[in-house]
């Protein structure tokens, strides 16, 4: 069985990531060096479980083989997959699609869970389905902080387009406003309603406990980096006050 | 049954949790540091732990020595915690220790006493107990006739036929000391260490061997050959080789390093069947990338570097062309013949 090795340590955890053949199915795995790595890798799989049982309602198909440097063996799955480098604009239609997908499948109730990178780049859209990888920020939250990981991965995608102090065309805001009133539906009970900005930024630096251990927040989600005022900004044209 | 302990026990004296021979203790040397640095970080090891010594006295080994990621390529090696392994020119331990996590015995063979002080050391502070040391040089017959499942070969195979004592620094600074020639061709000293590697392998044995690329395209281009340090001769035919090196060292040329398939004539000729190649980037040291020669999809290659953000505007340019040449060769021409290192996987029929 012929290994390759795709990365090693690119997100300074200690994880390596294999592709390989086994009974001509094609698997991804992340193998664990050290005895902290192992740690990330139960926590991922502690996310790919909840979201094949809380979400997709079946039996987890991902394999967290426990040797003294543990494995996770996931199987590829196949549709369309995002570059590290997509933008809003050119996504939109995918972007409408996982916040109807999370509106309609993530739990709210004592269920309810932050993925923690929601970026597009971890979303595979199959004809029928929808799967998310990249587990490893996979934690339990409360329900108010229901849609950070969407606001986060809006973001990720804005910050990939060029922007200069959030100037952004009318047809980029038109679509923001939508994506929110969707995902709100004009709930105003969660915490990101009237400043989802400000709160996915909030929320990942008071909750960095949660995401992986000794992963360095400001380094790692780009919305942190950002002054709270330029998001406030962000916020007011998007919730239109 | 008898298994390497056993061995170990008969042939060897124990002394400070290594094993040495009887006869005469081997004067070899290899090491990123000097004599005296050696002894002046063994020292320290029992007022502090190894990494806070290293930090404090080497920190530009910190990576070298406890990097977990330098081990990644033993996956390929898929180890099974009933099997014993040997690690031949163990150094610093990291290979050896990633190993020992993960079988039932490990046996680290060094020729630098001083390099198996600190790895004892260390697999003390890991508590690690299944893992013996012995200091030995690798061109002497060793006793262990088929009682590995595995042998871990690592940046040792080019240094074999080397008889000088290798303090790395001014071994690499192109001064004229005097160096000892090879005593025979070094190739043929390196298929004999092969041919004892395979000897000590049980039936279906695996051997992971890792070195660098005679034909990775930079030593055409800007990268000295790493071992002598000097332009060109890794390609050359090795007579012109031989005469640059003699030239510079007094010597003839002696790291012999190979291409893929070089390396899998002289594997071979060693008595392994089963062989599988990998091209490895940016080093097999430190690999980031590791492709299958033959199951290669380039669709997705990037090049990757353990680079350090620069301000130099040269080395920008300089980061900028490399990374389209490897596009080239890599990706558009997918000529993975030419890439840094190589990886084997071969298997004692």
């Amino acid at each position: 069985m012929a290994y390759e090795l795709i990365n090693s340590g690119s997100h300074q955890n200690d994880v390596a990531l294999f592709r390989y053949k086994e009974h001509s199915k094609d698997y991804y795995l992340k193998v664990s060096l050290c005895n902290d790595a192992n740690k990330v890798l139960e926590k991922e799989f502690e996310g790919y479980k909840w979201f094949s049982e809380t979400i997709k309602k079946e039996l987890c198909n991902v394999e967290l083989i426990k040797k003294h440097f543990y494995e996770l063996k996931i199987p590829k799955y196949n549709g369309i997959k995002f570059p590290d480098n997509s933008t809003l604009d050119k996504n939109r239609v995918y972007v409408e699609k996982i916040i109807l997908f999370y509106k309609d499948r993530w739990p709210i109730n004592e269920k309810f869970a932050v993925h923690g990178d929601l970026a597009l780049n971890n979303i595979i859209f199959s004809e029928k389905d929808i799967n998310i990888i990249d587990w490893e920020h996979f934690h339990l939250s409360e329900i108010q902080n229901y849609g950070v990981d969407i606001i986060n991965m809006v973001f990720i995608l804005l910050s990939n387009q060029v922007i200069k102090d959030f100037n952004l065309s009318y047809s980029t805001l038109e679509f923001l406003k939508k994506c929110y009133r969707i995902l709100l539906n004009g709930n105003d009970s969660m915490k990101i309603a009237g400043r989802p900005f400000c709160y996915a930024r909030q929320y990942i630096i008071n909750n960095k406990h949660n995401y992986r251990e000794g992963i360095n927040i400001e380094e790692k989600f780009c919305i942190t980096k950002f002054d709270e005022r330029a998001l406030e900004k962000l916020d007011r044209h998007i919730v239109g006050q | 049954m008898e298994n390497f302990i056993s061995v170990l026990e008969k042939s060897y004296s124990k002394i400070a949790d290594t094993y040495f021979c009887d006869k005469n203790l081997t004067e070899g040397y290899w090491s990123n540091l000097e004599k005296n640095e050696q002894v002046l970080l063994l020292s320290q090891l029992d007022r502090k732990t190894s990494m806070e010594v290293v930090n404090n006295l080497f920190p530009q080994l910190e990576e070298i020595i406890f990097d977990p990621m330098r081990a990644v390529g033993l996956r390929l090696l898929d180890i099974k915690p009933n099997e014993h392994g040997v690690d031949y020119g163990c150094m610093w331990g990291n290979l050896l220790i990633y190993a020992a996590n993960n079988c039932e015995a490990m046996l680290g063979i060094d020729q630098t006493k001083e390099s198996l002080a600190f790895v004892n050391h260390r697999l003390k502070e890991e508590r690690i107990g299944n893992c013996y040391l012995l200091n030995a040089n690798l061109r002497d017959d060793l006793p262990f006739s088929e009682m590995f499942d595995f042998a871990i070969i690592n940046g040792v195979l080019e240094w074999v036929a080397e008889d000088n004592q290798v303090e790395l620094e001014k071994f690499l600074s192109r001064s004229r000391f005097k160096l000892i020639s090879p005593r025979e061709n070094p190739r043929n000293i390196q298929l004999r260490f092969l041919e004892m590697v395979r000897n000590n392998l049980k039936t279906n044995g695996r051997m992971y061997l890792a070195i660098e690329n005679r034909y990775d395209y930079q030593h055409f281009l800007w990268k000295r050959d790493p071992h002598p340090n000097i332009y060109y001769t890794a390609f050359l035919p090795r007579k012109v080789s031989n005469l640059i090196c003699n030239f510079w060292f007094g010597r003839p040329y002696v790291n012999y390093l190979y291409s893929f398939g070089e390396l899998e004539n002289l594997v071979k000729e060693a008595g392994f069947d089963e062989v599988e190649k990998y091209a490895v980037f940016p080093d097999y040291r430190f690999p980031i990338k590791i492709i299958p020669l033959d199951k290669y999809d380039n669709n997705d290659y990037e090049p990757v570097y353990n680079l350090v953000q620069t301000s130099d505007i040269k080395k920008k340019i300089f980061h900028r062309i490399r990374r389209e040449i490897d596009n080239i060769i890599y990706k558009k021409l997918k000529l993975l013949y030419f890439a840094p290192s190589i990886i084997i996987i071969a298997r004692k029929g």
